[in-house]
């Protein structure tokens, strides 16, 4: 075994951690913003909800590795010419908005029917209605989703090493490159994502848990 | 050049060859995977601490780490170990172990949802143990498990394209090897994009006509 | 978060512009020269243990940047892969490869590429113990390992059809899949493979003489003739200065005279 590769190549591979956990703070902020207005245009009719429709059926049901590679290889064929980073960003971003948009429209639509037709008696529009009346109790039921979410993203920001983004990953595989220490290597790398992932999931599960006992 | 009509025609041998891989890999997963799965759900609710804290542990290592990190580990790193998987192997290998630790987690949902008074009404029968987890408890759980089930198989397709990485000559590699030597990006990561599309979703119909006639006993029925 | 923001779109402007102007005087504005280089081509470009890039593209690119703006500090390193170079260097991400980039006819119609600055050929790369591969040709029915993307690839597939090609993303990677006995042969441009061979007794290099070579060549934007020009000026200079020789005797030592004579390389490899 040769651990001191993992010792000499430490600083290299935290300060891909930190790259790792930057890309996935970027992609969690913009994702969940897109995200809540394409899970609410999910919730209304015509043009506004094809177009929604289409952008969740078309990044959730293809694998994110092909979405980056088309933002970064293909769209410089419309013109639209993206550096490795933005573009691993902007197909993160998308995939997470997806997501996020599913999560968001369960939710309101959990809500009985009861509560909108209580809120619009007393005289509120549809609007105050669900700023008011269905949203906060929405926001509660997509937490523990939205922090499954949050995981995953920070997983998969793995998947930016593919076109060269200084992450973990990324850092893993230059180092394996000079020292071919692959096993140490990777298990270390794979150590460092559970150090970041573990926490957000145990906080998932407590708040799931939490949740599920007080609507019981 | 030729135009992006006849590139398409050119290079889609390639890439459905390419979806072909994909395809079977995929299955081959679900397969190994839902099997696995549904043993460590198993371990996880089983009578036995150290079972329970084993099948925990292996779900929180595979869910809480990059399967692109898993797949680099299994065909780089183990062989240090003495255990060489080829591509196919590997890339299988990984898709699997990374899906049944989700799988475990929708089966022991789908356990723990079993009502007890029909594992105390089985134990009544006669039943052994085994008897009653493979007769009676098991297959009431699958069919609750049905719908989280396939949001999984779903991933796993989408999933398998990071196999690419280590040399499987999947539909993301046949991708990237037409991109590498045409440098036709957009029409090549559109038609893949277009193939990945048409797979999952047709896996989705699939499953929902499972799901339909496995179910169906729990709809309301007219008389 | 905001500033993260503002970063972005800062990115996102200046990749805009600089694909606007002229690329050398853009170049002289800036006073510094955006050059793709690799990372995972030992001993043309790789990261050493204090996390800097070093090589002999890494040292050519310097020298380049010595002559056009002054000072070798004046360059700015970027790390790209043989399959994203060409991309980077289209979205302005870069204003030229030096990368080990061979001189193709596919490539030259994509990019325009300096005069030739280095002349590589494919050899192949065994264990040691390993009798029945000695040329091409015995490639056929055998696994080999190939980096996506690489000329090795496609001369693999042009010489020995019969192959079992297990292609990889980095060197590294086909290297170990060779060393563990998962791939029985690796074939890539030859002076990479001798250095390999070089540090690891375990393995050797065979298919003497080099089959296929190519010319390696700096890559620009296609029409970006000004900088080509200053480039291909730099280059010759180099030459004379015996600053090329020295470099290649830094970085190739002893594996130097194994190598294709540069006056024996076609202008580029046709594939």
């Amino acid at each position: 075994m040769r651990w001191d590769v993992v010792a000499a190549n430490a600083t290299y591979l935290l300060e891909g951690l930190r790259g790792t956990v930057a890309l996935g703070l970027l992609v969690m902020a913009l994702g969940t913003v897109l995200g809540f207005g394409v899970g609410l245009a999910r919730l209304g009719r015509g043009v506004l909800y094809a177009c929604a429709t289409g952008f969740v059926e078309l990044f959730r049901d293809t694998p994110l590795i092909m979405q980056i590679f088309f933002i970064f290889f293909g769209l410089p064929a419309l013109g639209i010419r993206l550096n490795p980073f933005v573009a691993a960003a902007a197909a993160m971003t998308f995939f997470a908005a997806a997501n996020t948009a599913e999560i968001v429209r369960g939710a309101i639509q959990s809500i009985p029917r009861g509560q909108w037709e209580a809120a619009r008696s007393l005289g509120l529009s549809p609007a105050q209605s669900l700023r008011w009346v269905i949203l906060p109790q929405a926001l509660r039921r997509m937490l523990p989703p939205m922090m499954g979410l949050f995981t995953t993203l920070l997983k998969d920001t793995s998947l930016a090493a593919i076109v060269n983004v200084f992450e973990l990953t990324t850092a893993g595989r230059r180092v394996v490159e000079r020292t071919l220490a692959s096993f140490e290597i990777w298990l270390v790398v794979a150590a460092l994502y559970f150090l970041v992932c573990y926490p957000l999931s145990v906080a998932t599960q407590r708040l799931e848990r939490r949740l599920v006992a007080e609507t019981a | 050049m030729p135009g992006p009509a006849q590139f398409w025609l050119e290079s889609l041998p390639a890439l459905l060859r390419g979806a072909l891989l994909t395809l079977q890999v995929s299955g081959l997963s679900i397969v190994l995977a839902s099997l696995l799965g549904v043993a460590v759900a198993a371990c996880r609710t089983a009578p036995v601490p150290l079972l329970r804290w084993a099948g925990a542990a292996y779900v929180e290592v595979f869910r809480n780490t990059p399967l692109l990190v898993q797949i680099f580990f299994v065909f780089f790193g183990l062989p240090r170990l003495g255990l060489r998987l080829s591509p196919f192997q590997s890339g299988l290998a990984a898709l699997s172990l990374y899906t049944a630790a989700y799988n475990a987690e929708v089966f022991r949902a789908g356990l723990e949802a079993v009502p007890r008074g029909l594992r105390e009404a089985a134990a009544a029968l006669g039943l052994s143990p085994w008897q009653r987890f493979r007769h009676v408890i098991l297959p009431l759980a699958v069919r609750i498990s049905l719908p989280a089930l396939g949001n999984n198989f779903v991933a796993l397709v989408k999933n398998s394209s990071l196999v690419s990485t280590i040399g499987m000559v999947e539909l993301t590699f046949v991708a990237r090897d037409l991109e590498a030597w045409t440098f036709r990006s957009f029409e090549v990561y559109g038609a893949a994009t277009l193939l990945y599309l048409g797979l999952v979703l047709a896996l989705a119909w699939g499953l929902r006509g499972v799901e339909a006639r496995t179910l169906a006993y729990l709809r309301p029925r007219a008389r | 978060m905001r500033r993260l923001l503002a970063a972005l779109c800062g990115v996102l402007l200046v990749a805009g512009i600089a694909a606007a102007a002229g690329t050398l005087d853009a170049v002289r504005q800036r006073g510094v020269l955006v050059v793709g280089v690799k990372a995972d081509f030992p001993p043309f470009g790789f990261v050493d243990e204090r996390a800097q890039l070093q090589g002999f593209d890494i040292d050519l690119s310097r020298e380049i940047a010595r002559i056009i703006l002054g000072s070798p500090d004046r360059v700015r390193l970027v790390t790209v892969t043989s399959a994203n170079r060409i991309p980077m260097l289209q979205t302005a991400q870069i204003d030229a490869v030096v990368a080990t980039m061979t001189i193709t006819r596919a490539r030259k119609q994509v990019v325009d590429f300096s005069v030739p600055y280095f002349c590589s050929g494919h050899l192949i790369l065994v264990r040691r113990d390993n009798t029945t591969i000695t040329r091409f040709t015995d490639l056929n029915g055998k696994r080999v390992a190939t980096v996506q993307g690489s000329t090795g690839d496609r001369v693999v597939a042009a010489l020995a059809p019969q192959a079992q090609r297990i292609t990889f993303g980095q060197n590294s990677e086909a290297l170990l899949a060779l060393k563990d006995g998962r791939a029985e042969a690796f074939v890539q441009d030859d002076v990479l493979l001798l250095a390999f061979a070089k540090q690891d007794s375990t393995l050797k290099v065979v298919g003497w003489p080099p089959q296929m070579p190519g010319p390696y060549g700096i890559g620009v934007r296609k029409g970006d003739t000004d900088l080509l020009a200053a480039i291909n000026v730099a280059l010759a200079r180099l030459r004379a200065q015996g600053v090329h020789g020295k470099l290649v005797a830094k970085w190739f030592g002893e594996v130097a005279n194994q190598l294709l004579p540069a006056n024996k390389c076609p202008l580029e490899l046709t594939l």
